[in-house]
């Protein structure tokens, strides 16, 4: 059943995280493949350090799970693995926030306990942007939303934003294997379900494509309202 | 296994998942530790393997079991803090690592005309977890051909799995066991398992009979 287009309305973008209770601050960054999150996170990881703020960095999914053969296969050629049906999107997506609730339980949540800074990368809605791409029930996506909710809100959350096209060039340029299968109008895709994600959870979109000197204003002040305590 | 939800809510769900239409069969084997699943598996791929191709899928699939947090919740002796092991997180992998499995390895099994003995599938989650966000993804795996749950007293069942030698340190208690059990029975009687008792010396001649109706059974569904 494909009620994607139907659930388009009420899908519910926004998705009443729950603020956490820890000292720490938990930083989340999500965007497209190349729409710079890893500069980004550089250039977060080396402002807190000018103020002598330690941050420790997470890549989501967990590197275990990335290392098993499921995932590798998925993730070679994601279009091609759930159309020749080899993947099963609905189970995948809830083993991607299983793995996501184990790894901020087990390695995360210590460091916003002890008063951290603890910066994401991909924390949850690459997970959602990828199933509501897929073909999908309102049941399923009524439980991978309850299974959302579940996730610690960030005190901070950036998206980063760039045309598509541009990601696509930075991709060939990387010489990415996914670069062979770049499908624009999918890519554009999810570039608008992160934009409506970001819209809807008090995001803050970052463009990374006009030099980050022109963003940089807009990630220092969420930054200093982060209030964050100096290690 | 400990992380049980005692909670008053749990209800056996009853699973009317789709059926899969193909011509292999799918035989669902359900118990707690100790109930005799592997022996019966043994025994049942011995004495039919030369007339039907036997494709044996134990859940969750291989990549969740060594999953070092998968590991750490059910074998205490890796001295991983439990209290650091998300619980939901473990099931919500279980349940979409089933979902996975159905589609990459019992689909392509059951095409080619394979029994399919799945070791543990719909009924092993919902013991642990009735609630919605695990019992929809549940209800989309196939209605097995066959469903047996393999059961026993569940004091029984506990002192088995603690006469193994050289396994994990399990976390249940006594009680944890007996719900379980409970909970399986409950959950057998609702979704038309049949239930053998392995309490004492059996060669499974209760079920017998259903077994070989459905491998000879020319193709697709028994009933």
């Amino acid at each position: 059943m494909n009620h994607r287009e139907s659930e388009r309305d009420d899908l519910g973008f926004g998705m009443n995280l729950r603020p956490h209770a820890w000292p720490g601050r938990l930083i989340a960054v999500s965007g497209i493949d190349a729409s710079g999150k890893t500069t980004l996170i550089r250039y977060l990881a080396a402002e807190l350090k000018r103020r002598s703020i330690v941050a420790k960095r997470f890549k989501f999914p967990s590197r275990q799970l990335k290392e098993t053969a499921l995932f590798r296969e998925f993730d070679r050629d994601r279009q091609g693995s759930l159309e020749r049906g080899f993947v099963d999107p609905f189970g995948l997506t809830l083993v991607l926030l299983g793995d996501r609730l184990l790894a901020l339980r087990n390695q995360v949540r210590q460091h916003l306990q002890a008063g951290h800074v603890v910066i994401v990368d991909r924390y949850l809605f690459t997970t959602l942007v990828e199933f509501l791409l897929t073909e999908h029930s309102a049941a399923e996506r009524h439980a991978v939303w309850t299974a959302a909710a579940l996730f610690p809100r960030p005190d901070c959350y950036f998206f980063t934003d760039v045309p598509v096209h541009i990601a696509a060039d930075r991709l060939r340029d990387r010489g990415a294997e996914e670069a062979e299968t770049v499908n624009l109008s999918e890519m554009s895709m999810r570039a608008k379900l992160f934009r409506e994600f970001a819209v809807a959870n008090g995001g803050c979109l970052v463009r990374t494509d006009i030099g980050l000197a022109h963003s940089v204003s807009a990630v220092r002040d969420q930054l200093l309202a982060l209030d964050v305590p100096r290690s | 296994m400990s992380g049980t939800d005692h909670s008053w809510d749990w209800t056996p769900v009853m699973l009317d998942g789709p059926s899969h239409g193909f011509p292999g069969r799918l035989l669902a084997v359900e118990g707690s530790d100790g109930s005799g699943k592997s022996h019966f598996i043994s025994w049942l791929t011995a004495a039919v393997g030369a007339e039907i191709p036997v494709t044996h899928v134990l859940m969750p699939g291989e990549y969740v079991r060594s999953y070092h947090l998968w590991r750490a919740w059910g074998d205490l002796s890796t001295g991983v803090d439990r209290s650091l092991i998300d619980d939901i997180g473990l099931k919500l992998m279980a349940v979409g690592d089933r979902l996975v499995q159905q589609r990459a390895v019992i689909e392509p099994a059951l095409r080619q005309g394979h029994l399919v003995v799945c070791e543990r599938f719909a009924l092993t989650p919902l013991v642990f977890h009735s609630e919605e966000m695990f019992s929809e993804p549940l209800r989309r795996l196939y209605q097995p051909d066959f469903g047996i749950l393999f059961d026993a007293p569940s004091d029984l069942l506990f002192d088995r799995v603690l006469a193994r030698a050289g396994g994990p340190v399990h976390p249940q208690t006594r009680q944890d066991k007996e719900l379980e059990v409970k909970r399986f029975r409950e959950l057998a009687q609702k979704n038309d398992y049949a239930v053998v008792d392995t309490s004492g010396p059996g060669d499974f001649e209760d079920v017998k009979t259903r077994l070989w109706e459905m491998v000879r059974q020319p193709s697709g569904r028994t009933s």
